[in-house]
């Protein structure tokens, strides 16, 4: 790079320069994990590394570490910090690095702390660990346990010294992370690296895990390089924005730049995926055509061409450089050949749908019965205090709803809000405590095996998970026939198979899909599998609890719009549980707030969210992350 | 802790009270009963009746068995029938020597079990985990009584280092009995070694393979810390569940090892008792082995819930 760096700007404290990583699959073939990365992270400076499952992102973190797993290894570049090539140093050197000048936080709280050790050891842990390079001081036991209680103090934890010899099962998640961030900075690093350090915690706790790091990178200087996938939490808390797609970097620049007018098309791309709280209810999401690229095939030209609306033959054939886009190259850079090109403006617009459903929808139906009604449901489930009296947990309590065909209701919470229990209620799962459950008018409260057979073809679900809800034992074709042979009438192996064929084409897959095990498909395509098993016994009354949260941002609209179209087509009613709030307000028709059991809120999906009334809602829709901080006029 | 083990009680007590019944029960299942052992094969019609009566097996199962249970509880064995002497001696007798063998084969199986499952799970060389991975294969696929023959061979006979077999006592000359306890110890612990020691292989790999390993790791701590102070006490509390229901496979084990090694413990007893439908001698001791062993799993609970946190809270 001959680019003069401005005199403002420091040296860098971090550097990386064509870095590469290459994982051994278990046929011993060879993937490309990442791919000649740049990455430069100054003192005191907050950068965003962004990007999908399979961008590479977390890898490059690692990798920085040097901590990959075990069938992957650097295989060309260097990471330097300050002048040492980390690349280059020894089991013991790097010890010396790690958790004193580099600090790492990690995705999932609730498993990134020993479950067996206080909360005081592990941080004494930690404080031992550099006792001896990095702070004299900390080679007492009870400095270390002082020092411990301050970072308590400092991530917010209340009652430090007390709370010291607790265990991790006695936090909550959000409280879990904030000792994991205390944990990271105890030696005072000079980096912080935080993969996707608020992925798995409710908004807004989110929200005060993302507050925490702010203050504490103003507060200490520590240089925040942070990995994720959510565009809103990048706007939120970092100046630089490092887009990462197929393993390599596609665009790098000041987050208010790469954010307001992305230059390459798949950031374009990306931004337009993200459902925005603003958008009202019915409009259109927007996903980015096809699948991330098969890392373990080679790449030719640019990873992103097979999806790229404005991508010609050149694209193809010859990798685009991350190369400067006018100005300075510090400024901003972008791999792509035809940088901001035509097609790319164009993508990022919404196709709002042709009939607008919210608005027509329950002015039509509210005069029938309502297919689905249900009145002060309750499920509580057994525990036992301390002193073993009976502290019974009530999960979903007096929850009324109602559901007409055609209709979306859209259930928000919080994790432990009760959504998840009330759709098991819903689908039959198990059965209700109290309250009344009825279907097209009859009550199937307490159903008969006999009727619970057939109730359950009437409700079927959608799972989370679409890697974990499908047997990989099973081909696609046996999961989605399974319901099929269960409900009877396809006993002839050739109907079920033409049956199969048929629910596959209606999901967007190819019939000859049937054939292949969960493991060839991509998550999104995973989610369309564990759709057609639910569409396979013809239900009305479909119940998706949280459809889209494992999936990617430019995959999750692939789904929902999927979902909307198959209500339509079908006349299904579908039960829309989620935690993001700007998906479900396009997804829904109304939407019912749910927190501790109860639906503390419920409306039309545009009237809940523009004029709330309950401020618990307000809390909710304030703490949802937007890309854009204001996108004035959109 | 006090009140976790306080309830774990009840269901302990319940074991018991089930066990005492299978026992008794197995025994009058046996074909032949007491009596016509003792009267011998040429005995009358008559005499059996007679001893019948003397011994009180004419009277129905429910009354025999209260009477047991009620002189147990007065801490009254009674004589024995067959073998001679008053069973609470001829117990009292073999109960040291046999708890010692299998106490010894128990330490001699944490050591061992724990040496292979940490080598095997965290050895950076190949060799070595390959060695552990045969060692624990052999240790299982071969039986006691081939092992005990085959330790005695080289160690006792062609090395002549060990005493092939017997026992001097512990208390009267403590280095001297080690020497006579390593090889029968050593032959009771080699399969229950294995066993653990794959299981704390898996279990240690298992802990590895967890992020908070990963945030430990992140966090500078050396290799050697990481593996006692963050991944054992994680991979401990199932191998310590498996221990103690290995201490019970020990117990029956033992009666085996000391036929071999010529160990003057309660298997010899057993057996005789139990050829001669010597129902005092073998309920009685039955009963016992099934106590320690609850005792035992007891001892496991206490000490997982010690060892795991969560446990206590629930």
């Amino acid at each position: 790079m001959t680019a003069t760096t401005p005199a403002s700007l420091e040296p860098a404290l971090l550097e990386v320069r064509g870095l590469g990583v290459d994982f051994t699959a278990p046929d011993g073939s060879p993937v490309h994990g990442v791919r000649g990365v740049d990455l430069t992270l100054r003192r005191g400076e907050t950068v965003a590394v962004v990007g999908e499952s399979g961008s590479g992102k977390s890898t490059t973190a690692l990798a920085l570490m040097r901590m990959l797993p075990g069938n992957g290894r650097i295989v060309s570049g260097s990471v330097r910090l300050d002048r040492t090539d980390l690349t280059t140093l020894g089991e013991d050197e790097l010890r010396t690095v790690r958790g004193a000048r580099i600090g790492m936080i990690f995705q999932d709280p609730m498993t990134s702390l020993n479950p067996v050790l206080t909360i005081g050891r592990q941080l004494d842990e930690v404080l031992r660990a550099h006792a001896r390079e990095h702070d004299a001081g900390h080679r007492d036991r009870r400095a270390r346990r002082r020092r411990a209680q301050e970072l308590l103090e400092l991530v917010g934890i209340p009652d430090p010294a007390r709370r010291l010899d607790d265990h991790p099962h006695q936090f909550s998640g959000g409280q879990r992370q904030r000792i994991l961030i205390a944990m990271a900075l105890a030696n005072e690093p000079d980096v912080l690296i935080a993969d996707e350090p608020t992925t798995a915690l409710d908004a807004t706790v989110q929200e005060q895990i993302l507050q925490l790091l702010a203050e504490l990178n103003e507060k200490t200087g520590t240089a925040l390089l942070l990995i994720t996938h959510n565009l809103g939490v990048v706007a939120r808390s970092c100046d630089r924005v490092l887009v990462m797609y197929g393993g390599t970097v596609v665009e790098d620049g000041a987050t208010a730049d790469v954010l307001g007018s992305p230059r390459h098309p798949y950031s374009a791309g990306l931004l337009a995926a993200v459902p925005r709280l603003s958008s009202p209810s019915g409009t259109r999401l927007y996903g980015i055509p096809g699948s991330p690229p098969d890392l373990s095939l080679p790449v030719v030209g640019c990873a992103f061409a097979a999806r790229c609306p404005s991508a010609d033959a050149e694209c193809g054939t010859v990798p685009p450089p991350l190369v400067a886009d006018g100005g300075a190259a510090d400024v901003r850079r972008v791999a792509c050949h035809h940088p901001g090109g035509s097609g790319v403006t164009e993508v990022p617009r919404r196709v709002p749908s042709e009939v607008p459903v919210g608005a027509a929808r329950t002015d039509t139906v509210d005069g029938g019965a309502p297919l689905l009604e249900a009145t002060g449901l309750r499920k509580e489930f057994g525990r036992r205090a301390r002193g073993g009296r009976r502290d019974p947990l009530v999960a979903v309590d007096g929850v009324d709803l109602r559901l007409d065909a055609g209709e979306t209701l859209g259930i928000v919470g919080e994790s432990g809000s009760g959504k998840s229990t009330l759709a098991r209620i819903l689908v039959h799962a198990h059965p209700a405590d109290a309250g009344v459950l009825k279907l097209r008018g009859s009550d199937v409260t307490r159903p008969s095996r006999a009727a619970l057979r057939a109730l359950r073809q009437e409700v079927q679900m959608v799972f989370q998970d679409p890697y974990a809800s499908l047997n990989p034992r099973m081909t696609a074709g046996r999961i989605i026939a399974e319901p099929l042979l269960a409900r009877g009438g396809f006993e002839d192996r050739a109907a079920r198979r033409r049956r199969v064929g048929e629910l596959l084409t209606q999901v967007g897959l190819d019939p000859s899909a049937a054939d292949r095990r969960p493991r060839a498909f991509s998550g999104g395509q995973r989610q369309r599998i564990g759709i057609a098993r639910a569409l396979a016994p013809e239900p009305s009354v479909l119940v998706c609890d949280e459809p889209v949260a494992a999936l990617d941002v430019s995959v999750q609209a692939q789904i929902i719009n999927l979902l909307t179209d198959l209500q339509r087509e079908l006349g299904l009613a579908l039960v829309f549980i989620a935690h993001d709030l700007a998906v479900v307000r396009q997804v829904s028709h109304r939407i019912a707030v749910m927190r501790h059991g109860r639906f503390v809120e419920t409306g039309r999906a545009d009237d809940l969210c523009d004029s709330p009334r309950e401020p618990y809602t307000r809390a909710l829709l304030a703490a949802a992350p937007e890309p854009v901080r204001v996108p004035a006029a959109a | 802790m006090g009140r976790y083990l306080l309830k774990r009680i009840p269901s302990a007590l319940v074991v018991l009270v089930i066990a005492s019944v299978v026992v008794f029960g197995i025994l009058r299942l046996v074909p032949g009963d007491a009596a016509t052992a003792l009267a011998g094969p040429d005995a009358s019609e008559e005499s059996v009746a007679a001893i019948r009566r003397q011994l009180g097996l004419d009277q129905a199962l429910a009354v025999q068995y209260v009477h047991w249970i009620g002189d147990l509880l007065r801490g009254d064995l009674g004589p024995s029938y067959a073998v001679g002497g008053e069973v609470a001696d001829l117990i009292g007798e073999g109960f040291g020597a046999t708890v010692e063998l299998t106490l010894g084969a128990l330490l001699l199986t944490i050591a061992i079990g724990l040496a292979l499952g940490v080598l095997g799970a965290t050895s950076r060389r190949r060799s070595v985990r390959g060695v552990v991975q045969a060692l624990t294969t052999g240790a299982l696929a071969v039986p006691p009584f081939v092992t005990g023959v085959l330790l005695v061979l080289v160690l006792a006979v062609g090395f002549a280092v060990l005493p092939s077999g017997g026992r001097v006592g512990l208390f009267e000359a403590p280095d001297l009995e080690l020497q006579y306890l390593l090889l029968p110890a050593l032959c009771l612990a080699l399969p229950s070694a294995a066993v653990v020691g794959r299981y704390l292989k898996d279990s240690l790999q298992q802990a590895f393979s967890e992020d908070y390993i990963r945030t430990a790791t992140a966090a500078g701590v050396s290799r050697r810390r990481l593996l006692w102070r963050h991944a054992l006490p994680n991979a401990l509390p199932p191998v310590v569940t498996l221990i103690g229901m290995q201490t019970g496979q020990l117990l029956g084990g033992a009666v085996l090892v000391e036929a071999i090694f010529a160990w003057p413990g309660l298997g010899q007893l057993a057996e005789t008792g139990l050829t001669a439908r010597d129902y005092p001698v073998v309920q009685d001791l039955l009963l016992l082995l099934v106590t320690v062993f609850v005792l035992v799993q007891l001892l496991t609970d206490v000490v997982h819930a010690w060892l795991d946190p969560r446990i206590r809270w629930e």
